[in-house]
């Protein structure tokens, strides 16, 4: 009787799939142009899997990427970074959003799955990753907290206790009298994410001396409370004054955000010492990326690695990238071209425009668009 | 009732003398007993399946490299530990320590809800009381996770802050109270939350099985209420309500989604319930981690979940002998033997009080009969006896009371926040195409279909199998060895922790049709397993209480043993039957941490149980949920309509709303067919 009930309702249904018409994404001609020069008219579906880190941006990817190849249907499950390579090397998925690259083991098991060429990691996702903090009697909207890299590190690993603690006085003049007599909670994620692993990067390039931790994924201590992804550490630091914890920018809500201390560049030089507050920016985590461009090889691999410790007031050091991982050749041509054309609209100018309006990401710098475009171009030829 | 079945077994005895039908019918007979036994078997073959697999898939975490295993393990421990043990233990502690508190919290709850339907409550309302009750036991625990992470943990400071300020001194409650309180205490609260409404509604249906002459025998003898319950009704129940408990543990055990989203996780052994980042679940642990772990990664996580495993069958085990301890006589014939003792002693009361209120146990052969208890209690203080009457009145009242107020917490959050984004377009459109907070804002239409698909899918492998499984051990193989291992595995199955249950279908699916297979499918293999238990249960209790004399006198006119139980008992126990596969469909319409690994997310209509992914209502619940706050610009917050932030949230609470709306939808139709087939029955 309820298999009979169910039947009805899907039968009912089944006529009417229920996908929602977007708002028209192409409504500026000129960004459309740098696209439909390969146009190549695909169809069918793909799926991908990986980073939650990514979704937002995917999500507004796919959206815009289907006024251009109406007939192609992506679905993207976002179960996870190590999740998404596994199925991408195991052959079920045709990409993988990544917020860590591929190790060696994972590049020569990828030969299996990629016509015998190892995968190679394409950055098409900045994000600055904010210091967020939850206080009373602050207007946490107009007002940054301004610490140095050693001062951040030195409340994750428990050292400093309290907000009114006088090296953050030292640091915040201004707001010496407001910071409170409270207990500093640090949040963590308690799942294993990238967004920890490139947090903890940052704390262990920028302040050695304090956060003798190896990076991983797994947040490594137990000070403070753990909470499950960037909803969980967002809702608890909510919930509760003298929070602190770490999420992508564009999540810190009502929250309050850090602004990192660092040197003004050429102050070093004449001697000022000049430092400079720097809140969460989507421009300078792009300089940041910028910045490691230079070591970057000639080959189809464009693993980054950045350089958090950077002390210039150019740059936002808590920056977190993550890649699509693909193949540089696919055995069937049409999974080629349908990569190589999803990569080239991730990485264009409309692509990064609506993961940033989506999701609080960093256009990439456009040296870095154009080498991928260059390894979307090979696949779209694959013959 | 007796006059029913009576017709029942004059009707089956005619067609069943049919001549020409014999031989057919000695052949069915034999097929059906052939398949039942058959059902039986393989919920064996099944639990060694699901045994089998996480031992192999495990095993890497014990035998593999060993310098792979130590970074592995060192790095979901930031280091501390290097060693499979050293990185279980405290998870284990962790898991046993919110289970217990959760069933110390709810046992009482439940007994005195259950009570208070059984016999406190007006004939009129218990019926009300009791969909409540059932409606309750379903709400799943992706919402219960969301109600204690956004509603509780706030709340709750105070109290935790207040207990740990007088009672520090005791360890448990030793401050400061951490704030949020994202702690064991406050997990043990949810799950008990959870967990009352399953004991609560076995219990009830127990406690209304007490037999009425036992009641009405003690009450004449002057027993106050609460005398008779705990006289006559709380013995004949006990282990029934000890199974009742096993089944909640189990539940709690296995407890992923609201452990995962609220508890501040820890690698302790601390026993200080108000203090975070103490403890973890091995469940919420596995949750936690799978999505990113590698291959050894995922090796070492399924070592946990094959330690848990074995820990709910100790648990079981250990249960298994409690209650074997003191067998108890079923039905009639339990009850002859309390009244004969009832009768036999109804003059000569000469024990003691002490002896009396020392063993509540009137079951046990040799101990003091009932009747001695009821005279000797009549002899005593008649208004210290009204007064223990008042006070246990009280105490029942109050802990429907103390169940009653989060629950309607729960409906009220789930229906405030719910109601915002609740309309057509929300439960005719899927995501696709739904970029952050712009408008089209989506909807649930893929995940309704799912859900119903994937449900829909595990209950026809489970229903049928559960019911034939439950049919072999009543009807078959009643007092055998395999009888005993068979029902003995059943319950040891219903401890099997939901997550587990979703990594052993996608595993069995990726081995046999390539690696990565996600689809709905998967999603309702891994449920079929979570439902069986509950099914077989259930069926099984429903069958036991069918009258021996109706199978007696069906045996007695030569009717076969197959169509006796198609035809009479089947029949007779339906309506409990149908109460029992409902509430095994309430225990997994709302699972979230099996369907995330088993079917997956997607945001498109997939109407194919069998290929691609499948969005289900929980997991859209979860899933908007962990976006957080969408990115809003300038530019899309002026937009008509316009771009909503906290669309995600909305998107949530009404998708958890459609769910409840689904699970009361559900329960109407079981009920209903309780109904028609008890009058049916009558005719």
């Amino acid at each position: 009787m309820l298999s009979a009930f169910s039947v009805t309702v899907l039968v009912l249904l089944a006529s009417a799939c229920g996908d929602n018409v977007p708002l028209n994404m192409t409504s500026d001609p000129s960004v459309a142009s740098d696209i439909g020069q390969k146009a190549v008219s695909l169809s069918g579906q793909f799926a991908g899997a990986g980073s939650s880190a990514q979704k937002a941006a995917v999500e507004a990817w796919i959206a815009g990427y289907n006024v251009y190849q109406p007939s192609v249907d992506i679905a993207y499950d976002p179960s996870g970074s190590g999740a998404g390579v596994n199925s991408f090397l195991q052959g079920a998925t045709l990409w993988a959003g990544s917020d860590k690259p591929l190790t060696d083991a994972q590049r020569k098991q990828s030969t299996a799955v990629c016509a015998g060429q190892e995968a190679i990691d394409l950055p098409v996702y900045i994000s600055p990753l904010a210091v967020i903090y939850n206080l009373p009697g602050l207007d946490t909207a107009k007002t940054h907290i301004t610490m140095t890299s050693d001062v951040i590190a030195d409340i994750f690993n428990g050292t400093i206790t309290r907000w009114n603690d006088a090296r953050i006085k030292k640091l915040n003049p201004a707001l010496a009298a407001k910071l409170p007599d409270l207990a500093i909670t640090p949040v963590w994620r308690s799942d294993k994410s990238g967004t920890t692993n490139s947090f903890q990067e940052y704390l262990h390039q920028a302040a050695p001396a304090q956060w003798k931790f190896t990076p991983q994924e797994t947040w490594p201590n137990n000070i403070g409370q753990g909470a499950k992804g960037t909803a969980g550490v967002v809702t608890a630091l909510s919930q509760a004054q003298g929070t602190i914890g770490y999420a992508d920018a564009a999540q810190s809500g009502s929250l309050g955000t850090v602004a990192v201390s660092m040197a003004v560049d050429g102050s070093k030089g004449s001697g000022t010492g000049a430092r400079e507050s720097v809140p969460p920016s989507a421009a300078k985590a792009a300089n940041l990326v910028t910045d490691a461009l230079s070591k970057l090889g000639t080959g189809n691999d464009l693993t980054l690695t950045l350089n958090h410790a950077k002390d210039s007031s150019s740059v936002y050091p808590i920056t977190q990238i993550s890649y699509s991982v693909v193949c540089p050749t696919y055995k069937d041509v049409r999974n080629a071209h349908f990569v190589g054309s999803w990569i080239e609209f991730q990485a264009s100018a409309q692509g990064q425009k609506l993961a940033a309006s989506n999701s609080g990401s960093a256009p990439l710098p456009s040296a870095l668009t154009s080498r991928i475009t260059d390894v979307a171009h090979a696949l779209l030829e694959a013959k | 009732m007796t006059g029913s079945s009576e017709t029942a077994v004059r009707g089956s005895v005619t067609d069943a003398s049919a001549q020409a039908s014999a031989r057919r019918a000695r052949r069915a007979n034999r097929a059906f007993g052939a398949l039942a036994k058959f059902c039986g078997f393989f919920i064996l073959a099944l639990l060694a399946a699901v045994a089998i697999f996480l031992l192999i898939r495990g095993l890497p975490a014990f035998f593999g490299d060993s310098a792979s295993i130590k970074s592995t393990i060192g790095a979901f421990t930031g280091g501390e530990v290097d060693n499979f043990w050293g990185f279980v233990s405290p998870l284990i502690f962790g898991t046993a320590l919110t289970a217990v508190l959760a069933l110390l919290l709810a046992i009482p709850i439940s007994i005195g809800i259950a009570l208070f339907i059984a016999f406190y409550c007006p004939k009129r309302f218990s019926g009300l009381v009791s969909s409540v009750v059932d409606l309750l036991a379903a709400i799943p625990s992706v919402i219960y996770g969301l109600w204690g992470g956004l509603v509780l943990v706030p709340s709750v400071f105070g109290a935790a802050n207040a207990v740990s300020k007088v009672f520090g001194w005791i360890p448990l409650f030793a401050g400061p109270a951490s704030n949020p309180p994202r702690t064991v205490g406050t997990v043990a609260i949810v799950l008990a939350v959870m967990v009352i409404p399953i004991i609560t509604s076995v219990s009830r249906d127990l406690f209304k099985q007490t037999p009425v002459l036992l009641q009405e025998a003690a009450l004449g003898l002057g027993a106050t209420r609460w005398e008779m319950i705990r006289l006559a009704v709380l013995p004949f129940a006990k282990s029934g309500v000890v199974s009742a408990a096993m089944l909640g543990l189990g539940r709690a055990l296995g407890e992923t989604m609201a452990v995962l989203m609220i508890l501040s996780p820890g690698r302790g052994f601390s026993f200080n319930l108000f203090k975070a980042s103490q403890n973890q679940t091995i469940a919420a642990n596995i949750a936690a981690q799978f999505p990113e772990a590698d291959d050894m990664g995922v090796s070492v996580l399924i070592a946990t979940g094959l330690v848990l495993f074995v820990i709910t069958f100790i648990v079981n085990f250990a249960a298994r002998r409690i209650a074997a301890r003191k067998p108890g006589q079923k039905g009639k014939g339990r009850l002859r033997t309390l009244l004969g003792r009832m009768r036999g002693s109804a003059k000569a009361s000469q024990t003691t009080t002490a002896d009396v209120v020392s063993d509540s146990d009137i079951s046990s052969a040799d101990a003091h009969p009932a009747i001695d208890a009821v005279a000797t209690i009549t002899r005593s203080s008649a208004r210290a006896r009204h007064r223990l009457d008042v006070a246990m009145r009280v105490l029942i009242y109050v802990s429907l009371v103390v169940a009653v107020i989060p629950l309607i917490s729960v409906l009220w959050t789930v229906v405030s926040g719910g109601i915002a984004q609740f309309n057509w377009y929300f439960l005719t459109h899927n995501m696709k195409g739904v970029i952050g907070g712009l408008y089209p804002y989506g909807g649930i239409l893929h995940a309704m279909i799912g859900t119903l698909e994937i449900t829909g899918g595990a209950m026809l492998i489970s229903i049928p199998v559960g019911i034939m499984t439950s049919v072999w051990l009543v009807e078959y193989a009643q007092g055998t060895k395999p009888h005993a291992v068979v029902s003995f595995l059943v319950d040891v199955m219903s401890g099997i922790p939901s997550i587990v249950a979703g990594l052993f279908a996608y595993s069995v699916f990726s081995i046999f049709f390539g690696p990565g297979t996600v689809n709905g499918f998967v999603g309702s293999v891994a449920l079929s397993i979570l439902m069986l238990p509950t099914v077989i249960r259930t069926c099984e209790e429903m069958l036991l209480i069918v009258p021996n004399d109706l199978r007696e006198a069906a045996y007695g006119l030569g009717v076969t043993k197959a169509r006796t139980i198609w035809r009479i008992v089947l029949p007779t126990a339906l309506p409990g039957i149908v109460s029992g596969v409902i509430l095994a469909i309430a225990r997994v319409i709302g699972e979230t941490a099996p369907l995330l690994i088993a079917a997956g997310v997607i945001t498109g209509t997939n109407v194919n149980l069998f290929s691609g992914r499948m969005m289900t209502l929980p997991v859209y619940v979860y899933d908007e949920y962990s976006q957080g706050l969408a990115q809003c610009s300038a530019q899309g917050l002026a937009l008509t309509p316009p771009c909503v932030p906290e669309i995600r949230m909305e998107r949530a609470w009404s998708a958890a709303l459609v769910l409840i709306i689904l699970v009361l939808i559900l329960t109407v139709i079981g009920r209903l067919i309780t109904r028609i087939s008890s009058k049916r029955l009558g005719k």
